[in-house]
């Protein structure tokens, strides 16, 4: 069957490819000369120091160390932090990549519907001045850096009168100011397309035909024209939830929020290799698997395979 | 049509199925604005001596207990690895784990802000007249879970640092205890070291040599007793990895960690003092933005500020009105440039007019004016503020060799270009001062630091004519590289902690046979290590303050080995209410098992 | 034709002067008030906006006036050699990969896969310690990842134009491929390029001032705006005009190349035209 073969092949390639990001993770990390033991063993004895490299098999040469790496992680082992005692990829993924979750698609949620609302409203007043006054907040909200927003968001709503905590992560309500203050970066994006994307239909014969058979211009926006619209939106949405779900640097470090973005910059930082390795595999291959399943997903809609099949009865 | 609408929905399931697995929230934050104790102005607890148990039940002079005893701190620089007390390294675990459990002895500030040891896991002890044995008599106290702490738990944690398997940082601490470094250089099995439980109750040290600052040795939580039932005899050190295995013999214990961001502790009702433990909970969170360190304690959901050097002045002056309350504390470290010993990008600061007039040049009031608002104090010597002898500050019984030479040289270019000239010519080199670059190696990035940096290498470039390369590398494990290789002409650190409470620490951190001289430029004088080694014949207190005061002179102003730049001093506020909070200088930076709140 | 479009549209157009007066000041700034903004001066620390320092001093009490524009010049640089890497890396590659087709669109293909699923920031990252915190290494760092979009959409769009009729009528009227290319690949696929080397500029830019914040990027004594945020934003409470004018600077730039985008994306597709 020629979709199963399709799907096996991409899921084969997908392998292939995750194989070669971390031998090049590997390699990358360990092109930097030193390593994140190094300044412990500073008043070690020798002994005590050979141990601690064997721990982490720093004793031995690179190729081995390779070689060793891969077999560990056909095993799914990714072996310990060598920064953080105990700590293993699968303990932080599981504790911290829900909150990054939940934050990047609250921030989704409310940037994109936001976006998708006023270019709606630009395109209909396309050329006009609530267009151009669109645009430009739309585009001055994604330049402000976020770290600069989220300083002056805490700034505003300290104290107890507002109600809102300014950091920590638990209870509702201590994720609404992290929300906001990374929710704008999708607003812009999201807003021109939805905007081009309508104004593409609109020009398109078979919205003409519905408005020469009749149909008010309500009615052709709302049924034809939206549906038609959303359809690059989604294109881009999974990729969007794929990218956001793993976190936002700055909005973790100054909310206090223990996520996986700060973790992931943090142990890039110390050169903890085995985590550095973990998550960036596992970032990869969220987002392998978010193009997979849209190939799939798209394959399987495809009037092409469908008229196939049906020629095949 | 229809297949757009499945992808659409097939799209949005999607996303709602990420959603709802998303759901499950973690994480901890500072409680809701909890109002806590504060200090007056460092004053240490009621010195908690052997059978003095419960402090007075509620109003200390007049004053009422609060209802909510629970105290908001930072939790600094989120260091904490591992609560494992055998693999801690550094203050931040080291003030954690020291209130979460106890050892022989506890650390409490006096009035002055100075350390004071007090007994604590221990009731009494002996020192045997040559110096070489001593014998703690335990306290009747339990763990969490009601088994008596005994002596052999102290044993097994000591044999857990010195098993060589464990690979701890600070093995290297207790090399005074017989067999010590024969243990951990795997010639004699761990088991076997001067360590020994004479019964329940009787813990018996045995050194090599006498050691007077052995007691202030054992204020460092890595020795601190373990159940080895618990944790098991196995290297794995992953129980410190969360806190389901630790059990604590001390005044709180962990009610949760969240990585990188939050400590939370609460009574332990099993401490043998638990009636003088009046704080219920203790939540210790990672704030990384100074801003909004400020905004929480101005909304008073921080007890305890630092390190927000902006606000300094508007809260300075409300600490002048009462409002709320200031400390100062020096947390016994000196920040100082290194010179590589031999070798070096340029090789020039071998030499030692031209260490002199680099050292000299530096303005140190107007450096620590400019970089820090004037909270620091200016170097002159080794031995850091905060750092006693057998109970006296240092810095009455020694003066800093630096002082005078500094002053007068200071503003006089002409001298120290003329000083820097002699040892061009003697290093021969070709050229003038303009020619000359030299690499100034750094590996800080907090905004102060780099004021200061800058404004050294300004001092030099305008002071002395030269060229000056501020050469920053983040990396921990390239800089470590560096230091070793020598990869630079001046090096600026700040990264030695006073680890006990005697010169000793600093000064044998420069002997050639340490290991650690490598790091800190490979300085290797015999007429130095001569000196170290002569305080082994001494325990006089008078004597062993002229040989710190001649180590500290040979360093410093006859070598030029480092130039010291500043004490650290840190400054603290408090809300005004909280009490019995003691500001502790060396090792932790807080002690708050006694502390409480009052009613506001 | 283009052109004209974009001329008509004000917005744009006020986007375009401002980049262009940004050009200018980047160029002009540093020097125009002749102070020096690398000498420190103790008593002049944190001063706010007066007439002598136009933009108040920073914590060394230097200038930050000058040293805005010094900032805005090395931000500027690397937006547009990282944009010309981008728009240069991109099309080659992308071209190569379109009209050749095969194999080497098979590999490029999968490599682009891979440098796009490895998060940037960490390549970028680890190229910056490797090569350590200069502005050439940081060039280099953002460049090795820039190309990627470019040239899948390069590529898509020469597969694309390859079946479109025109093409086939000028191989059949004898037109080599070199001729092919620059006379209709290339005009075709401008606007595409134009329009996404607009949308990744103010990427670029956010980028630097991220990694100088977090200590990777550039250093002292190197400015960019993003050094400049970062020291700026500690006195936040106290010397907010420390802040401020970068932050503006950063905002402006950023908005006027993201206004300057969706003006051109106007003028260039048709479809959008009413």
């Amino acid at each position: 069957m020629g979709f199963l073969k399709y799907a096996l092949r991409k899921l084969g390639l997908m392998v292939v490819t995750l194989a070669i990001i971390a031998s090049a993770t590997f390699f990358l990390v360990n092109a930097v000369p030193g390593n994140p033991i190094a300044a412990r063993t500073l008043r070690m004895p020798e002994t005590v120091k050979a141990e601690l490299y064997a721990k982490y098999g720093f004793d031995k040469p690179l190729w081995p160390r390779y070689v060793i790496t891969m077999r560990g992680l056909l095993r799914g082992d990714f072996g310990m932090s060598a920064v953080y005692e105990g700590d293993t990829v699968p303990n932080i993924i599981a504790s911290k990549l829900p909150v990054s979750a939940r934050l990047g698609l609250q921030q989704m949620l409310v940037g994109v519907t936001l976006g998708i609302l006023l270019g709606v409203v630009s395109a209909l007043k396309n050329g006009r001045a609530a267009d151009f006054a669109i645009i430009a907040l739309a585009a001055f909200a994604v330049s402000i850096p976020q770290l600069v927003f989220s300083l002056l968001l805490q700034k505003f709503f300290a104290g107890a009168k507002t109600g809102l905590p300014i950091i920590g992560w638990s209870g509702f309500k201590s994720t609404i100011l992290p929300t906001i203050a990374g929710a704008f970066v999708y607003t812009s994006f999201y807003a021109r397309l939805m905007k081009s994307s309508i104004l593409d239909v609109i020009g398109q014969e078979y919205i003409m035909t519905a408005e020469s058979k009749g149909i008010s211009g309500f009615r052709v926006v709302t049924r034809h024209v939206l549906r038609n619209a959303f359809v690059p939106i989604i294109t881009y949405l999974p990729m969007t939830v794929a990218m956001c779900v793993t976190g936002s640097f700055f909005v973790e470090s100054v909310f206090t929020i223990p996520g996986l973005g700060y973790y992931y910059v943090k142990s890039v930082q110390q050169r903890d290799l085995s985590m550095v390795m973990g998550l960036t595999v596992f970032i990869a291959a969220l987002l392998l698997a978010v193009v997979f399943v849209t190939d799939i997903l798209y394959k399987l809609v495809d009037p092409r395979i469908r008229l196939e099949r049906a020629g095949k009865r | 049509m229809r297949r757009r609408t499945l992808a659409l929905t097939l799209a949005l399931a999607l996303l709602t199925g990420v959603v709802a697995g998303c759901g499950a929230q973690d994480g901890s934050s500072p409680s809701a604005p909890t109002q806590t104790g504060a200090d007056e102005n460092g004053s240490g607890a009621a010195p908690q001596n052997t059978g003095d148990t419960a402090a007075p039940e509620d109003s200390d002079g007049g004053e009422k207990l609060a209802a909510v005893q629970e105290l908001n701190l930072l939790l600094f620089d989120n260091r904490v690895y591992s609560l494992d007390t055998g693999a801690s390294h550094n203050p931040f675990e080291w003030h954690i784990l020291g209130q979460t459990g106890e050892g022989l002895f506890r650390v409490f500030a006096d009035e002055n802000g100075f350390d004071v040891r007090e007994l604590a896991g221990a009731e009494s002890y002996e020192i045997s007249d040559d110096g070489l044995t001593y014998t703690f008599k335990l306290r009747d106290h339990n763990w969490e879970d009601g088994a008596p702490v005994t002596a052999q738990n102290y044993v097994d944690a000591f044999v857990r640092v010195h098993t060589p398997e464990n690979a701890f940082t600070y093995s290297f601490f207790y090399q005074d205890i017989v067999n010590a470094a024969e243990a951990l250089a795997g010639a004699v099995p761990p088991t076997e070291i001067g360590v020994r439980a004479v019964d329940d109750k009787t813990l018996e040290i045995k050194l090599t040599a006498p050691a007077p600052y052995f007691l202030d040795k054992l204020t460092l939580p890595v020795y601190y007793p373990v159940r080895a039932d618990l944790i098991g005899a196995d290297t794995d050190s992953s129980w410190g990895s969360s806190i389901e295995k630790t059990i604590s013999n001390g005044p709180f214990k962990f009610a949760e960690w969240v990585r990188d961001t939050s400590v939370t502790l609460v009574k332990n009702p099993e401490y043998w003092d638990a009636d003088s433990v009046r704080l219920e909970k203790v939540t210790l969170t990672v704030v990384n933005e100074d801003s909004t360190r400020a905004q929480l304690f101005n909304a008073g959901q921080l007890d305890v500020v630092s390190g927000a050097a902006d606000y300094f002045a508007t809260w300075k002056a409300q600490a002048d009105a009462g409002e709320i309350v200031r400390v100062e504390r020096f947390n016994g470290r000196l920040a100082r440039l290194d010179f590589p010993w031999e070798g070096g990008t340029t090789g020039l600061t071998n030499n030692l007019k031209i260490r002199q007039a680099l050292s000299l040049a530096i303005d140190r009031q107007e450096a620590v004016d400019l970089a820090f608002n004037g909270l620091q104090l200016p170097a002159y010597g080794l031995y850091p503020t905060g750092v006693s002898i057998s109970g006296t500050p240092v810095r009455e019984l020694v003066s800093e060799p630096l002082t005078e030479l500094a002053a007068q040289y200071v503003n006089d270019d002409a001298a120290l270009r003329k000083l820097f000239d002699d040892g061009l010519a003697e290093e021969g080199f070709e050229g003038t001062r303009a020619d000359v670059t030299l690499s100034f190696f750094t590996t800080d990035v907090v905004e102060s630091l780099k004021v200061l940096q800058e404004y050294i290498k300004q001092t030099w470039e305008t002071k002395l004519g030269i060229n000056v390369n501020i050469d920053l590398v983040t990396d921990q494990g390239l800089a470590y590289q560096k230091m070793l290789g020598f990869e630079y002409d001046v090096a600026y650190s700040n990264n030695i902690s006073t680890d006990y409470n005697d010169p000793y620490h600093w000064a044998s951190i420069w002997s050639s046979t340490g290991g650690t001289a490598q790091y800190f430029g490979g300085y290797n004088s015999p007429r130095y290590d001569a000196a170290l080694s002569s305080l082994a014949a001494e325990s006089d207190p008078a004597k062993r303050a002229e040989i710190y005061a001649e180590l500290e002179r040979i360093l410093v102003a006859e070598d030029y080995q480092i130039v010291p730049i500043y004490y650290s001093q840190l400054e603290y506020f408090a809300q005004p209410y909280i009490r019995n909070f003691d500001f502790t200088s060396l090792v932790s930076p807080y002690e708050y098992s006694r502390a409480y709140i009052v009613e506001h | 034709m283009a052109w004209r479009i974009l001329r008509r549209n004000p917005v744009a157009m006020a986007a375009l002067g401002l980049i262009a007066l940004f050009l200018i000041m980047a160029v002009l700034g540093p020097r125009l008030r002749g102070i020096d903004g690398g000498v420190i001066n103790v008593k002049a620390k944190n001063a706010p906006p007066s007439r002598e320092l136009w933009f108040g001093a920073d914590d060394m009490g230097r200038d930050l006036f000058s040293n805005l524009w010094l900032g805005l010049r090395v931000s500027l640089t690397v937006a547009v050699v990282c944009g010309a890497a981008q728009i240069v890396l991109g099309s080659l590659i992308g071209g190569l990969m379109g009209y050749l087709g095969g194999i080497v669109d098979v590999v490029i293909m999968r490599v682009i896969e891979i440098i796009s699923s490895v998060p940037g920031l960490l390549i970028t990252m680890i190229v910056m310690m490797i090569l350590g915190n200069g502005v050439l290494s940081l060039l280099l760092a953002i460049s090795i990842t820039s190309w990627c979009g470019t040239a899948r959409q390069i590529r898509g769009q020469i597969m694309q134009l390859r079946e479109t009729e025109y093409i086939l009528a000028a191989e059949t009227l004898g037109a080599g491929a070199w001729r092919t290319i620059t006379r209709h690949l290339i005009p075709n696929t401008a606007g595409i390029i134009i329009v996404n080397l607009t949308s990744s500029i103010p990427q670029y830019i956010f980028m630097e001032s991220g990694l100088s914040f977090v200590g990777l990027g550039l250093q002292p004594p190197n400015i960019s705006l993003g050094t400049l945020i970062a020291s700026g934003q500690v006195h936040m409470d106290f010397a907010p005009h420390q802040l401020l004018f970068p932050c503006a600077a950063l905002c402006l730039i950023v908005l006027a190349f993201n206004l300057l985008g969706d003006g051109l994306r106007n003028a260039l597709d048709p479809r959008l035209r009413r």
